[in-house]
């Protein structure tokens, strides 16, 4: 099994505002903490035009990661292909893989917000046919080869990317699930890695992954292609009780920011309990996982057995919390939630 | 004079990619040691045999791995994507430096890049110069509305290329569905805001008469090609502070780079032996220069030999041209990467320290 580490966007939010400068320094230091525990890799999370400014550019920042660290894998979770030219896109993602010695995973996404898409003017009724035709697009790139492409979004004539990336045909390609079993199959049909957000409930992630499994084998995508990842919110401590102080204390201030500013959840006049109260705010903090390292281990069994998937991506919610709380969760989870699982590979 | 290491898009040809950033990283990593000022980086998009299609990555990196040297793209031209997506670019670079960042950036000279990405090349000095008035802007403010001839932002925005800006009082730039159905969203900070008060510094490549005026009017800074003669530059100068004057505004609130050819080794003849022929093919290559020969070059545009030879080429330089940033290209097809090491150094601990006093 592989354990992924993320994610992080630089942000300030209210609940808990720092400045910008020592995030970046910060986020840098984190990476190398990760790669000594023994995480397989490191993510960041992109979005553009946030109040709080959440990172809108992640390469330099995981250039900068590849720098100082020397096995760790750089992943963009999700990197928003969608609002990207795909082909400038190409460009720099194949010289980071080569800069970091091959270890660029890039998760990608089409994008949802809507702020994103009038500000960079890109309509977004279309952005599931752009997204997977902008993959495509990228894809041909990385060949190496000489391509053209005409298509309906995207036109491209006789280029040459020059540096390829090292790794060949291309990086690891994941994208980014969402409730959608539209999304789930057409993962699926193009053949790339299934990748679970954190606050789908059980249910809706083992009727997606199935959906997915089952598009990919009608496509004919090649057996090792077919893969599924699960991302989670994890409290973790010696004792449940610090495991759901941390949730309350850490977790549940961002998600009450960040649902709110989202627009997923009205803003509430009754404090936490009218947002715990609501549909959407009670389904992510079900889906957190929260407790002991063995109830964790327990949970992440649970959940495979329901649904097969060799990746797990915990998110420790750094953004509220100080750092040697959040270093000592990060230790818990390696030595006594990895090896259970046969370490990290 | 402050000094730098340049490094040009050209400088590529027949490497393996890997190799050259491991070179170019090493090199700057060194100079940062060394106390060299800064550090630039030139981009190019789909010209045959050029490796570098991302100066951010490489100075990304850099970032992670130096602790004082300034880090800059050289002439990234602006026009061949969304200005709302540089402005974030540099200003995580400014972030990830803690306020290092330079913005080198220009019209684009290569029309493969236009060609590749669909812009009209035709349109570049118009495009660059409403993305320069967007990017300086989006760092400066925070919700706006910008309806130029090429840029709206948000996509609403109204066009009005005469007084393109639309400054509101802050709005939170998200907005709930239920309360806002259909409406469209008016105004958008770009965040994160850079380190660097009011911005990091923009270098404008010099790439013909018209950038050298934005650049007066704008109060940046120009950064001339690499390859001109030092009368070349001297004359570029003088126009800029012609055109700085205009403006109202003088020489001393602008940095005054210049990219010079430069190899220093023990003796004269040792530089020009390991410099001189690698130098020679490079300049042979540009526009009308074919028949170049090596003594002209020496003469009017490297700066190559040994330390006092470096050392009085650029202070020539600086009295006649009035520059104060030597921005030295040392590492070119031809000299390797040992030897561009050993130049950085002897650069560093010999002419550096005289071109300060």
């Amino acid at each position: 099994m592989e354990f992924w580490y993320g994610l992080y966007g630089m942000q300030s939010p209210r609940v808990h505002p720092r400045a910008w400068a020592g995030l970046y320094g910060e986020v840098v230091k984190h990476a190398e903490r990760a790669e000594a525990l023994g995480f397989d890799s490191f993510w960041l999370t992109e979005h553009h035009f946030w109040y709080d400014g959440y990172c809108p550019s992640l390469l330099p920042v995981l250039a900068a990661i590849a720098r100082r660290t020397s096995r760790i894998g750089i992943g963009t979770g999700c990197s928003l292909l969608g609002l990207h030219d795909p082909l400038r896109d190409a460009a720099e993602k194949a010289t980071l893989d080569v800069l970091s010695n091959g270890r660029l995973i890039l998760g990608l996404a089409p994008g949802y917000r809507v702020e994103e898409f009038e500000g960079l003017g890109i309509e977004k009724k279309t952005r599931g046919k752009r997204f997977y035709e902008a993959v495509t697009v990228m894809k041909k790139a990385f060949s190496g080869e000489r391509f053209s492409h005409r298509g309906e979004f995207f036109n491209y004539r006789d280029l040459h990317l020059e540096p390829a990336p090292l790794q060949r045909p291309h990086p690891p390609i994941w994208v980014g699930a969402n409730r959608s079993p539209v999304q789930a199959r057409n993962i699926g049909r193009h053949g790339l890695g299934f990748w679970e957000g954190p606050s789908m409930s059980l249910e809706t992630f083992r009727a997606n992954a199935a959906a997915y499994r089952k598009a990919a084998r009608e496509a004919g995508v090649p057996e090792s292609c077919v893969k599924v990842a699960l991302f989670r919110d994890v409290c973790i401590a010696e004792t449940r009780e610090e495991a759901e102080r941390i949730m309350n204390e850490d977790l549940l201030p961002m998600y009450e920011e960040q649902y709110v500013a989202y627009g997923y959840v009205p803003k509430a006049s009754g404090g936490r309990q009218a947002l715990l109260a609501h549909p959407v705010f009670r389904e992510i903090v079900e889906a957190s996982f929260v407790g002991t390292p063995a109830q964790i281990v327990r949970k992440i069994e649970a959940y495979r057995a329901a649904v097969p998937f060799d990746h797990f991506m915990p998110r420790i919610m750094h953004i509220s919390q100080k750092e040697d709380r959040l270093f000592r969760q990060m230790e818990l989870f390696a030595r006594e939630v990895i090896p259970h699982f046969g370490g990290a590979s | 004079m402050r000094t730098g290491l340049y490094y040009g898009w050209d400088l590529t040809a027949g490497a393996d990619a890997a190799d050259l950033y491991a070179a170019i990283l090493e090199q700057v990593e060194r100079a940062d040691h060394l106390g060299f000022d800064s550090a630039l980086i030139g981009e190019s998009h789909f010209v045959e045999g050029a490796l570098t299609a991302s100066a951010l990555d490489l100075l990304g990196a850099l970032a992670g791995s130096t602790r004082s040297i300034r880090l800059g793209t050289a002439g990234r031209a602006l026009p061949l994507q969304h200005p709302a997506r540089a402005a974030e670019d540099y200003a995580v670079l400014d972030l990830l430096s803690n306020g290092r960042a330079i913005a080198g950036v220009g019209a684009g000279s290569a029309r493969e890049g236009f060609t590749a990405f669909g812009v009209p090349y035709e349109e570049r000095m118009p495009r660059f110069a409403e993305a320069l008035d967007f990017i300086r802007h989006a760092w400066t403010h925070d919700a706006f509305a910008y309806g130029g001839r090429y840029t709206r932002f948000p996509a609403a925005a109204a066009v009005n290329p005469e007084r393109p800006f639309e400054a509101e009082p802050y709005v939170t730039p998200f907005r709930l569905p239920w309360e806002q159905a259909g409406a469209r969203t008016a105004h958008l900070a770009v965040t994160p805001r850079p380190v660097q008060i009011p911005h990091p510094p923009v270098w404008i490549e010099a790439g013909g008469p018209e950038a050298v005026a934005l650049a007066a009017r704008t109060g940046c800074a120009i950064l001339p090609c690499p390859g001109e003669t030092d009368a070349q530059v001297t004359a570029l100068y003088a126009s800029y502070a012609a055109g700085l004057a205009r403006a109202n505004r003088s020489m001393v609130e602008v940095e005054r780079p210049v990219v010079r050819d430069v190899f220093v080794a023990p003796s004269r003849e040792e530089a020009v032996e390991i410099a001189g022929p690698a130098f020679l093919t490079l300049h042979r290559h540009r526009e009308g220069c074919a028949d170049l020969s090596l003594d002209e070059l020496l003469e009017d545009r490297l700066a190559i030999g040994d330390p006092a030879h470096v050392f009085d080429r650029l202070k020539t330089l600086q009295r006649r041209a009035g520059i104060n940033h030597a921005l030295c290209r040392m590492f070119v097809p031809g000299i390797d990467h040992a030897a561009a090491l050993r130049g950085v150094r002897l650069f560093a601990e010999e002419v550096t320290m005289r071109l300060r006093s």
